[in-house]
């Protein structure tokens, strides 16, 4: 019994340890608020890519209107906050639910076709739902964007406050939603549902055979996935406290494709390192002017080349190699 | 469509299927009334693997009924088969790969209300891959894997098991394994064992009766010593 609490209590310090200096970053980054703007900001794409591995990662489905449900929680929790008068946690909620809810007939309805016939389904939803985000003035806003979004009301207790409105705090409220996300996450492949996505992913038929009824699991995933996404959409809108149809755009969606596949499909923090990767790695090209989307071309085609399980499976290797 | 039977335990009834101008099923029937091993065969394209299909509603039917213990289960989603005892293999051999092979063996059983994992390893013991159980799947020779997912459909206590040419593509060692394993388990659980397969020495040995379909209808069937008698057997199959 004791070495199972020494092993315990080594893998809570080996969690919580990487964690507090996550949440103590903004002081050890005090002189460098762009780069703390933008890991809040790999943090806030992280999120949605969460959900997209869930299904991509632990189900293999590929969904190129992921960013759509994105949206539907940023528009919905917009809505809810500005029109209604909502507050931002219950927006929040309900924002998720509704992109989930979303998610479930949608994918209910693309999930009656397979591989490239989905994908292309997807993204057809995907721009109908961008269209709708561009276009239905009254309620969206239209392409001018959705001015005004809220942060959350600072948290009180007696006297003492704490505002969402400066970066660290607000940084400090992604990654709080980053870490939800991807608890999330491991509860669910680390349950009997994910064991089954995983089933699904390796053998549809098979799985099926065997007695889970395929089409109902792959619409939850989808449907989490969604609801996820939704989750990442209001806390980006109420970051940049705008919400504009161009964040949850086609092309949108596909770089969530590639933010999953270079960090690592299937791997629990595969979406992290592809978001630091994404969003952190061509600001910090800007240095090569023209030459910036030329070099980091260049280093997804190179990562596609030597790590195709991403970087996530890149680590898994060189970490079995030290262990041997 | 026809009525079904209602002492029988498995039946097929004037089943028809046809891909596109290929008439793959004919009018098919059997019907199968007591437990035993009952080997299908006959020439390729016969008409084999497409009543397994049908039986296990991987395929509708175009006409024609199939029938569980007096239940009509036409059209059957796969997923619901199990509930009623019904278990399968298909010609390609199919595990999940990245699983090891005993959770290969725990998956089905969760989705049936869990059981225990004691039953596996003693399942995983009886074909020799005991020794593999927390090894993944596809580190498994071929054989192995076919031996694996044979196992692993014993795993829930099927009634009706259907298995695709469970000797194809296997060795003789391990062919006697799957022959020794299969008898085994129906000491143990007797049932409806309906085993398609092309190796005539492996299934004489094995079944208790044989089914022989050509062009898609039931040609002939009775004990295996009879059908090898057989002229119209020898004439359209065994030559």
């Amino acid at each position: 019994m004791k070495t199972d609490w020494r092993k315990s209590g080594a893998i809570l310090g080996l969690i919580l340890g990487p964690v507090g200096i996550l949440y103590c970053l903004p002081f050890l980054v005090s002189g460098q608020p762009y780069l703390l703007h933008v890991i809040a900001l790999s943090c806030l794409y992280a999120i949605p890519a969460i959900g997209l591995n869930v299904m991509l990662g632990y189900t293999g489905l590929v969904s190129l209107g992921h960013m759509a449900f994105a949206g539907i929680g940023a528009y919905t929790a917009a809505v809810l906050m500005v029109d209604a008068k909502l507050g931002f946690w219950s927006a929040l909620a309900a924002a998720t639910l509704a992109a989930g809810a979303a998610g479930f007939a949608v994918g209910a309805i693309c999930l009656r076709f397979r591989s490239h016939y989905f994908m292309i389904v997807t993204l057809a939803f995907g721009l109908l739902l961008h269209s709708v985000m561009n276009n239905w003035d009254a309620v969206t806003r239209g392409a001018a964007g959705f001015p005004g979004i809220p942060r959350p009301a600072p948290l009180a207790l007696g006297e003492w406050a704490y505002p969402f409105g400066p970066l660290p705090n607000f940084y400090r409220l992604a990654l709080t939603g980053l870490l939800v996300a991807f608890a999330f996450q491991w509860l669910i492949v680390n349950s009997k549902f994910g064991r089954v996505l995983a089933a699904i992913r390796q053998d549809e038929k098979l799985a099926a055979f065997k007695g889970a009824n395929t089409m109902l699991y792959k619409t939850t995933a989808f449907a989490i996935g969604s609801a996820i996404a939704g989750f990442g959409g209001v806390l980006f809108v109420s970051f940049l406290r705008a919400a504009s149809p161009d964040a949850f755009s086609l092309a949108e969606s596909i770089n969530m494709v590639l933010i999953v596949i270079i960090g690592g499909a299937g791997y629990l923090a595969g979406p992290i390192l592809g978001a630091l990767l994404y969003i952190g790695v061509p600001e910090y090209l800007r240095a090569a002017n023209e030459l910036r989307l030329v070099l980091f071309g260049a280093l997804l085609v190179l990562i596609t080349l030597f790590a195709p399980q991403g970087l996530a499976g890149l680590l898994e290797r060189g970490w079995r190699r030290l262990r041997r | 469509m026809e009525a079904i039977a209602p002492m029988s335990l498995l039946e097929a009834r004037a089943v028809e299927k046809r891909y596109g101008g290929v008439v793959a099923l004919a009018g098919c029937s059997v019907v199968i009334e007591r437990p035993g091993i009952y080997g299908l065969i006959g020439p390729n394209g016969a008409g084999k693997t497409t009543l397994f299909d049908v039986i296990t509603g991987a395929t509708l039917p175009d006409a024609g009924s199939v029938g569980i213990e007096g239940r009509d289960i036409t059209g059957l989603a796969p997923y619901r088969l199990k509930s009623i005892g019904v278990s399968r293999t298909f010609q390609e051999c199919r595990v999940f790969p990245q699983f090891t092979c005993l959770e290969n063996l725990l998956f089905a059983l969760q989705l049936h209300g869990g059981g225990k994992a004691k039953e596996a390893h003693r399942m995983l013991e009886l074909v020799n891959l005991h020794g593999s159980a927390h090894e993944p799947a596809s580190s498994l020779s071929f054989g192995q894997r076919r031996l694996l997912e044979i196992v692993g459909t014993f795993i829930v206590q099927p009634k009706f098991l259907l298995l695709d040419e469970p000797a194809s593509g296997v060795n003789p060692v391990l062919l006697e394994t799957l022959a020794d394993f299969l008898r085994t388990m129906y000491r143990e659980r007797p049932g409806v064992f309906l085993i398609v397969e092309h190796n005539m020495q492996f299934i004489m040995q094995l079944a208790n009766e044989l089914i022989v379909m050509h062009q898609g209808v039931v040609l002939d069937r009775g004990a295996p010593a009879a059908i090898q008698a057989s002229p119209r057997v020898i004439e359209a199959y065994l030559g």
